[in-house]
């Protein structure tokens, strides 16, 4: 029966100083092995199954690793052009015109009608608007999940990450890095080794969140092509999970020296997911999403807009914006993004963005840089750069949090300033390639 | 009441398994001084209260992992009064081998055969495989919930058969020679062999288990301990 | 010593070859519309560089294949299975793409022109759906 193909696979053997540990447990598999043979029968048509035959190709030495990034392309087409009707429904028409028609004609209050068309409609209501986009991610992630594929492509991932030294548990804690780090970095526990627990930690924020998805989907949605969306966004996610396997590599290489430890991975069986189960899934990792939206994301708009606002007088109740406390803010910001051909407000938004990353488009939209102003303040490479910061510079506050309790405070700051310094080094890189070998423009 | 652990490998039907006895009511908290999730649960069966811990699922229950050792932890400290262990029909050979780790543990194990559905040609004698183990063998379907029933009352029995315990797993002459011998020793130490099982104790001193040596480490035996297992 | 009959293991074979060949076609089309910078030609579109190299992925996953399918062995009859998986999972994506752009039109946003939504992976699937038949007929008294 251990003939039977990717029921379980030993990717490394034991070190052989640990000789009787190694006896001690070929001698238990000798007898797990006789006690089967004298209780278990196996039909010999069970030889090839269904299952078999999809590991031949999942699980395959060439084939495994371009298959499973072919999938995750059509899952971001699917995801992000399939769901962009839906997300502009409820911001263009839900939250874009039939909402404030209906206070404008309702509220006679400029204040209340202020607070309620920045801060409530455009702020709250553009990362609400995103619901479709990040549940129709998430369902997609459960139903792969769901259905026995993850674990395969974890599986081939892993092998490959092996080689490069990294621990074979790593992806897994990644994978559910996408719906947000916090769980990913949590996830980490099942590895059993210290140093690759901590080594993993490090680099799950450079997985894209569910949050970033935000910003990537704002963003590359109003500067590029529809058709280009899914691709960018699939380049931004990918140069993320890239940059993870290269820190960890680096990492192994200098604070964590070492070989990794062994591991042994076993295979779910496939299996078509119901309907339910996704769902609920789907719902467990989605329920934040609504959840800091009316929370956090909603603090920090009201705060923007207050500073947006005031001084009441020389703003004159917020049209003036350049007079305002968030411009004094933005505009101590802005030198330090000059060259990302970044303006202030973007600056002021990627500052909160700290708290959580949707509040980098809620900042954007109370600010009033909507989807249709983006295009007059941003060239294409200046929005690709902005992505590529958005991705790594430090994901959220909860998430460095929750590095402190699982690592230390010490560690906490060595992945924030790891993660700005990288974040501002490959937003340069692509800045230096595009606008000073390829001459493209930074300023609209 | 009675405390029963559940343990298997990861992706046996654990979890399957766990939310059918206790009908989905789970109480979800932290393993005392580690970042490892503990789920408990409640169920009955005539009349006789029966309280679940679902610990980490694990390959082994060496000491390199936290969700290892938890597992390890409950079951040598608190001793349950049954351990369900759930294996899975497809893939007996790895899953027997926690088993095999739980007998040396001294726990009173009911081994549950999850089978999958859809998964046909595979016939397993459980009357045979309980004899040759030592110990009840209940066949379940975790995601349909056929034989909970059973596996409660089996559990049930297993918790109120006093002293009872699974066959030893045969060595070889060698090194079950060499395991007596370092038992031997051991068992001199008897605020050591109150605590722990000694034959445990003694294999887990020859695999060089990091927490067993610093058990050992503190004994006023040490010396011949170690010497034993050379 | 086949696992199957070799006879409609050569159907198989030569259908994947077909189809391999096809994504391969289609794939590196793509690619050349794109950086070229032509841009779309018909029911090929001019912006799907990235989405060419996949086909490529699918083709080599057919291809992969057909030597084993032909000596009627179910590990070659495998990669066919998963080529058809890749085909299946390409062509429903972009046919629920074509309903989500529906929606937008209905709304009053964009165009919908018959040949931009009739995107490659979708009328390749369909070319793969006989194809995918003939496979589960191999395939229906194994296992799960």
């Amino acid at each position: 029966m251990s003939e039977e193909p990717s029921e379980e696979e030993v990717l490394e053997e034991e070190e052989e100083q640990e000789e009787p540990e190694v006896l001690l447990a070929e001698k238990r598999y000798d007898e797990i092995d006789e006690i089967l043979s004298k209780t278990m029968k196996i039909d010999k048509k069970r030889e090839w199954s269904i299952n078999d035959m999809l590991d031949v190709v999942f699980l395959n030495k060439r084939l495994g690793i371009p298959v499973f990034i072919a999938l995750m392309w059509a899952v971001f087409q699917l995801v992000f052009t399939f769901g962009a009707p839906f997300q502009s429904l409820i911001s263009d028409k839900i939250f874009g015109a039939w909402l404030p028609d209906l206070t404008n004609a309702v509220i006679p209050n400029k204040i209340v009608l202020s607070f309620l068309n920045n801060a409530v409609f455009n702020g709250v209501g553009t990362v609400l608007s995103f619901i479709p986009i990040i549940f129709l991610l998430f369902l997609v992630l459960a139903i792969l999940e769901d259905c026995g594929y993850m674990a395969r492509a974890a599986f081939v991932m892993d092998k490959a990450m092996y080689k490069l030294g990294l621990h074979g548990k790593s992806f897994i804690p990644l994978i559910s890095g996408f719906g947000c780090n916090i769980p990913g970095v949590m996830a980490c526990r099942t590895i059993g080794s210290e140093k690759d627990r901590k080594l993993t930690i490090l680099v799950n924020p450079l997985i894209s969140c569910g949050a970033r998805m935000v910003i990537y989907t704002f963003i590359a949605g109003a500067i590029f092509p529809a058709e280009m969306v899914g691709t960018v966004i699939f380049s931004i996610v990918f140069l993320g999970v890239a940059l993870a396997i290269a820190m960890a590599v680096l990492f192994r290489h200098t604070l964590f020296k070492g070989s990794p430890s062994a591991f042994m991975m076993e295979l779910p069986r496939y299996a078509i997911p119901t309907a339910k189960a996704s769902i609920l899934h789907m719902w467990e990792r989605g329920k934040w999403f609504i959840y800091k939206a009316g929370t956090i994301i909603f603090g920090i708009v009201v705060l923007v807009w207050f500073l947006q606002v005031l001084p009441w007088g020389p703003t004159q109740g917020g049209t003036v914006i350049e007079n305002s406390y968030i411009a004094m803010i933005g505009h101590f910001l802005q030198p330090s993004v000059e060259i990302f051909g970044w303006d202030w407000k973007t600056a002021v938004a990627l500052f909160f963005g700290f708290m959580a990353k949707e509040t980098v488009v809620a900042t954007m939209e109370t600010l009033g840089q909507t989807a249709d102003v983006l295009p007059t303040i941003m060239t294409p490479l200046s929005a690709y750069a902005l992505l590529a910061f958005s991705l790594i510079y430090v994901p959220c506050v909860a998430c460095m949090a929750t590095i402190w309790r699982e690592m230390s405070l010490k560690w906490m700051f060595f992945a924030i300033a790891y993660l700005m310094i990288l974040a501002g080094l490959i937003s340069l890189v692509i800045i230096g390639i595009g606008h000073f070998l390829l001459g493209m423009p930074i300023h609209v | 009441m009675i405390t029963v652990a559940l343990i298997g490998n990861p992706n046996v039907g654990k979890t399957a398994a766990f939310n059918q006895l206790t009908g989905m009511k789970e109480h979800v908290g932290n393993w005392p001084g580690v970042t490892v999730e503990k789920k408990t649960g409640k169920c009955k069966y005539d009349g006789e209260e029966i309280e679940l811990v679902d610990l980490p699922g694990t390959y082994s229950l060496t000491a390199r992992s936290m969700d290892e050792l938890v597992a390890r932890n409950f079951i040598v400290e608190e001793k349950p009064d049954a351990v369900i262990d759930i294996v899975n029909n497809t893939n007996m050979e790895r899953n027997l081998y926690l088993t095999f780790l739980l007998i040396e543990l001294e726990a009173k194990i009911v081994l549950t055969i999850n089978q999958w559905t859809g998964v046909g040609g595979i016939e397993i004698d459980e009357q045979k495989l309980s004899g040759i183990l030592g110990m009840p063998v209940v066949p379940i379907v975790a995601t349909t919930g056929e034989g909970m029933e059973e596996l409660k009352k089996v559990a049930v029995e297993v918790a109120k058969e006093k002293g009872k315990r699974a066959n030893p797993i045969d060595y070889g002459e060698d090194i079950n020679a060499l395991i007596k011998k370092v038992e031997a020793e051991i068992k001199k130490d008897t605020s050591l062999s109150s605590k722990y099982p000694t034959r445990w104790l003694a294999i887990k001193v020859l695999e060089k288990d990091e927490e067993v040596l610093k058990e050992i480490d503190e004994s006023p035996h040490k010396g011949e301990i170690i010497d034993a297992a050379g | 010593m086949s696992d199957f009959d070799t006879g409609i293991g050569k159907t198989v074979g030569i259908y994947a070859i077909v189809l391999g060949l096809l994504y391969i076609g289609i794939g590196a089309a793509k690619i050349v519309l794109q950086v070229s910078g032509i841009g779309r030609v018909g029911v090929i579109p001019g912006n799907d560089a990235l989405g060419g190299l996949f086909f490529f992925v699918i083709a080599a996953t057919y291809l992969t294949g057909v030597k084993g399918a032909v000596n009627g062995e179910y590990r070659g009859l495998s990669f066919l299975l998963g080529g058809f998986f890749l085909s299946l999972v390409y062509g429903i994506v972009y046919i629920l793409i074509i309903g989500g752009n529906a929606v937008s039109y209905v709304l009053g946003e964009g165009d919908f022109l018959w040949f931009v939504q009739f995107t490659p992976s979708v009328w390749l699937f369909i070319i793969a759906l006989p194809f995918g038949y003939l496979i589960g007929q191999i395939t229906k008294d194994m296992s799960w």
